[in-house]
């Protein structure tokens, strides 16, 4: 598994970014397109893997709603 | 072979651009020529040539000679030719007994205090002053040589790349006169009075000692031997020339590579070379000998393990050798257990090859390039907020602006050409913000003063866009019809909104950024409303957690003020690399195609499927930090790294190499063994850019012939390389020639659909959208609309670093470059230049430095979470309290050894400009350099005790 500490971190920092846009269900889907456009898949899947563990109290308010699109979009790299 | 000829028309004086044109008559002939331009170019214009010696094409007349008079029907006298403007119905005559009498007088005078040895003169055949004694028909001197002279003076050979010989100057002012006009050093003066007057460096200094930068302006402007190049001195002149693009920087200056055969034996700046017109720096006119420096490694060499000795084999068995590992590793461990890295320092065919390899023969996206840990925040953020990832002017739109603000750049270190555009336009009266944490050379220097130096502390560039947009939103000064024709109002109403919020104010931002929010409303105005205001960044802004924030803000601003789409106005990134531009756009990401167009695009996808007869992913491959984090995973075993030296410039430097040396085959191909190859078990010899032919794509989007002046050392161009190792993993890449793979590209690259050879050997240069729409390319960018149709504001929030100082790490740890070094050094460290910069040394505010009883010489250790170097402290007012400050260009410094594994939030560009440290005085090198020190030791013994095919059939 990459570094699940520090996968937490970069989604974190994107959602850091995300966070001041005033639309926020726009800005978690954002989120995890932005997820989804630069992550490779094995990033995506640790990162995943990590949160089915450990659930997703590591992860900023934005990042917890982008799961549920990254859940619709990521499907197949952690079915 | 392209070879041109190596003396160039020379016009005496510059040319002026007028749309009112004037017919004058010259010896006879009529000539027309824009308004204002001197009699002395209308002449050349015409064919013919007015003796001359002070004036010269790159410099504004003087009219101090007195060679270059002429008769002109209706005035009095015999007026200088250079100075006198051409107007319409003049009638001139360049030739008559009496000029002749009058030339010969003078060239009489001249050559009375000359030596003359002009047979074995290092300027034979390239003297002015000798063309002009042949021009005049000077046949004797009658004041002879006993009197008082200068032939006797003493040589200043201080300087590595050329000599000044007092003895041979005319005093035409040309050499000053480049220094101001030309570099903007103010470095030569004349002193003394009369027939004392000479050339002379600062207060009667040496070169070396003065504050000259080595551009080579003053040679190039010398018209005899007083300044002149020591390799023509010890090698006589050229024969030959041929164009290329300088393979330092992202300016990317046009040289002449003057040859004598296969042997360049000096880089001349060239004329008509769009991006530097004639200007040079020290890096591309001196710099040039690493190329054939001893440490060119020509050989492949192959070994098992690193800790084996090297075996040097040919490149047949190299290629299979790596391809067999690579192909090995990929079953082993899957298909995306492999990758590669491109290079900035490559030609954009090569490049795109490379990126081809990955995609089409590795059959993954993991593909990167060194624009990752630069300027990978400016495409995502000029991507997003434009449509496109590319700064939007040419460097000549500065002459029309009036408002330059510099952030987070050092163009007179990092882009020194660009830099002297820079402040030829400040010293016409352009204001200047400089928003840095240092005070670089821009704050003050010879005749220029920054109206605004917005000394911030690092890592808080997105709260002082946000504090600058803050004003200009607030005090009315938005350019509302541009907004409205020009931008996404949904998105601007947005992001008004939330720039107006109190938070965003200088004021609250103020115990942020470390500025007084005076100062930055005052900058902010000016910015707006002070007519063509232009922003030029660079690193300073890209590398940091916030790096694509802070681009977003960047664009978000010129768009509010409407300084997009017109000269003299534009977002302008600074490219580190020469070639960084380019192997962006050649697809180097792990994510786009050539053409910035993203992997899960199908049309653009099947076009290269179409086009390369394989299938490709849609799925982004993995970054260079992604890369080394799955190395120690264990899930990525093979790279191949083509020109880029990750130990070195990478951060966080012991993670690197741990991730390296968890790889099973690491394949490195460099024109020397870098400290990536230390680590390598493939070794593929490069070519330096002088044996290669290709384009590079500099800053301003302009794509420039390099070509080919000598063989390539190792038997191999790099793209044949990789063609090579292509074919030996079972995929044909059929290429004859680069401009083969330029066509390829064309064909699949929309704003590349207009390139090719023929035209950029025509034209000299394009700049990219070349297409029908543009076929002599785009000089400026969004002039009408923007490329993604409307300009889109974007919120950016500041966030602050989770990089922050604490009690055990009380510093803020920044860092740069300087002139005469470029990049990781393994160039620049192999020429005269490190005469100019022999160690990266820490630079250290007063106050911090006494509060630790460090002073300048001293070894200090630099500390971070990271790990631990040592350095000797420079003790500098440059510096702001609570800030150090330092360079990487050599190895054994191990300033990234210090930075952290933090990195912008959108691109993983590392945070290289943010560091919490601690900096302490000591005794010995660290722990990190001992242990460097002994791996470096061992890998260069392997290297010596490589077997070579001699020691080989030797044991046996």
């Amino acid at each position: 598994m990459m570094n699940p500490q520090h996968l937490i971190k970069m989604a974190n920092a994107i959602g850091d970014f995300f966070s001041a846009m005033p639309d926020q269900e726009q800005a978690a889907r954002d989120a995890a397109s932005h997820l989804k456009r630069f992550w490779e898949k094995r990033m995506q899947k640790s990162f995943f893997d990590y949160i089915k563990a450990n659930g997703d109290g590591e992860l900023k308010p934005i990042m917890r709603r982008a799961l549920s699109f990254m859940d619709e979009e990521l499907g197949a790299y952690h079915g | 072979m392209d070879t041109v000829s190596v003396h160039d028309i020379d016009y005496g004086t510059p040319e002026v651009s007028s749309t009112e044109q004037v017919t004058l008559t010259i010896d006879g002939f009529p000539v027309t020529v824009a308004k204002g331009t001197s009699i002395m170019r209308a002449a050349v214009e015409l064919g013919t040539q007015i003796p001359k010696l002070c004036a010269t094409d790159s410099l504004e007349p003087f009219g101090s000679c007195r060679l270059c008079l002429v008769e002109i029907e209706g005035r009095r006298g015999f007026p200088a030719s250079c100075t006198t403007p051409a107007e319409s119905g003049m009638v001139v005559r360049t030739q008559s007994p009496k000029l002749a009498d009058l030339r010969r007088g003078v060239m009489e005078l001249y050559i009375s205090d000359h030596p003359l040895d002009c047979l074995t003169c290092a300027s034979n055949g390239d003297c002015e002053l000798q063309d002009m004694s042949g021009a005049v028909g000077l046949r004797e001197v009658r004041y002879g040589y006993e009197g008082k002279n200068h032939i006797h003076s003493d040589k200043d050979t201080s300087n590595p790349y050329f000599q000044y010989d007092p003895s041979k100057c005319i005093v035409c002012n040309r050499c000053v006169r480049a220094c101001e006009e030309t570099q903007g050093t103010f470095a030569l003066t004349i002193s003394g009075r009369g027939f004392n007057s000479r050339v002379s460096p600062g207060e009667s200094q040496s070169f070396m000692d003065s504050e000259c930068v080595s551009c080579g302006a003053c040679v190039n402007a010398c018209p005899t031997a007083t300044l002149v190049e020591k390799t023509i001195v010890e090698q006589g002149q050229p024969e030959h020339s041929v164009i290329t693009t300088c393979a330092y920087c992202g300016v990317g200056c046009g040289f002449k590579a003057d040859m004598k055969g296969s042997e360049v034996v000096r880089m001349t700046p060239w004329k008509d070379g769009k991006a530097n017109e004639g200007h040079a720096c020290i890096k591309g006119r001196f710099a040039w000998g690493y190329a054939t420096h001893k440490d060119r490694m020509l050989k492949p060499m192959v070994r098992e393990n690193i800790t084996d000795p090297w075996q040097e084999v040919s490149f047949d068995e190299a290629i299979n050798f790596a391809a067999k590992k690579l192909r090995g590793i990929q079953d082993k461990y899957g298909v995306d257990s492999i990758g590669g890295i491109t290079s900035s320092r490559c030609t954009n065919e090569e490049t795109y090859l490379v990126q081809k390899l990955v995609r089409a023969v590795f059959h993954n996206n993991n593909v990167d390039t060194c624009a990752r840990v630069c300027h990978s925040p400016t495409g995502f953020g000029l991507g997003q907020t434009y449509g496109t990832s590319a700064g939007t002017q040419t460097f000549k739109s500065i002459e029309h602006s009036d408002v330059i603000l510099v952030m987070g750049a050092n163009p007179t270190d990092a882009h020194p050409v660009f830099g002297s555009r820079m402040k030829k336009r400040l010293r016409e009266g352009a204001k200047l913000i400089v928003i840095d944490p240092r005070a670089i050379e821009l704050v003050s220097t010879a005749h220029i003063k920054a109206d605004y130096h917005l000394q911030l502390r690092p890592g808080t560039n997105v709260a002082m866009v946000s504090a600058i947009a803050h004003v200009v939103v607030t005090e009315g000064l938005v350019k509302e019809e541009f907004v409205q024709e020009r931008c996404d109002m949904d998105s601007f109403n947005l992001w008004r909104d939330w720039v107006i919020k109190p938070e965003n104010s200088p004021e609250a931002l103020e115990i942020t950024t470390g500025v007084p929010a005076q100062l930055v409303r005052q900058a902010a105005r000016l910015y707006a409303t002070g007519g063509n205001a232009a922003i030029y960044y660079g690193l300073g802004v890209t590398e940091h957690a916030q790096g694509s924030t802070a681009v977003i803000g960047i664009a978000n601003l010129a768009m509010a003020t409407g300084n997009i789409g017109r000269e003299g106005v534009g977002v302008n990134p600074l490219r580190g690399q020469n070639n960084v531009q380019g192997s962006c756009d050649m697809g180097s990401f792990p994510h786009e195609f050539p053409g910035y167009r993203h992997v899960s695009d199908s049309k653009t996808r099947g076009l290269f499927e179409q086009d390369w007869g394989v299938s490709l992913r849609a799925d982004p491959g993995l970054r260079i930090p992604n890369m080394f984090d799955a190395a120690l995973e264990g899930s990525f075993k093979g790279l191949y790294c083509q020109g880029e030296d990750i130990v070195q410039s990478d951060p966080d430097t012991q993670h690197v190499t741990a991730a390296l040396e968890a790889m099973e085959c690491v394949v490195v191909q460099d024109i020397f063994l870098n400290e990536t190859a230390k680590y390598a078990h493939v070794f593929l010899p490069g070519s330096s850019f002088l044996e290669k032919d290709g384009t590079f794509t500099n800053a301003e989007r302009r794509i420039s012939r390099v070509r080919q002046v000598m063989e390539p050392k190792a038997g191999m161009a790099d793209w044949e390389v990789t063609v090579a190792l292509a074919k030996a993993l079972g995929y044909d890449m059929p290429y004859n020639h680069p401009s083969e793979i330029m066509a390829e590209i064309a064909r699949l690259t929309p704003t590349f659909a207009g390139v090719n050879y023929d035209k950029l050997d025509q034209l000299g240069s394009l700049q990219w959208p070349c297409n029908d729409e543009h076929p002599e390319g785009t000089p400026l960018m969004h002039v009408d609309h923007f490329v993604r149709g409307k300009g889109r504001f974007i919120i950016s929030q500041y966030v602050p670093t989770e990089e922050r100082v604490t009690k055990r790490f009380p510093l803020i740890l920044t860092t740069g470059r300087i002139l005469s070094q470029y990049n990781v050094g393994a160039q620049t460290r192999r020429t005269e230049n490190v005469h100019f910069h022999d160690e990266d040394r820490l630079e250290i505010h007063p106050d911090d430095a006494k509060e630790r009883g460090i002073d300048s010489g001293d070894w200090v250790g630099i500390a971070s979470r990271s790990g631990e170097t040592v350095l000797r402290a420079l003790v500098s007012e440059r510096m702001q309290p609570g800030v150090v400050y330092t360079t990487f260009h050599f190895p054994e410094s191990g300033a990234n050894v210090i930075t952290t594994d933090n990195s912008d939030w959108a691109t993983n560009c590392p945070e290289y400009k943010v560091t919490a440290v601690q900096v302490l005085k000591v005794k010995q090198p660290s722990e990190w350099q001992k242990q460097y020190k002994e791996f470096n030791d061992t890998q260069l013994r392997l290297l010596r005790e490589r077997k070579t095919a001699e020691n080989l059939v030797g044991a046996k």
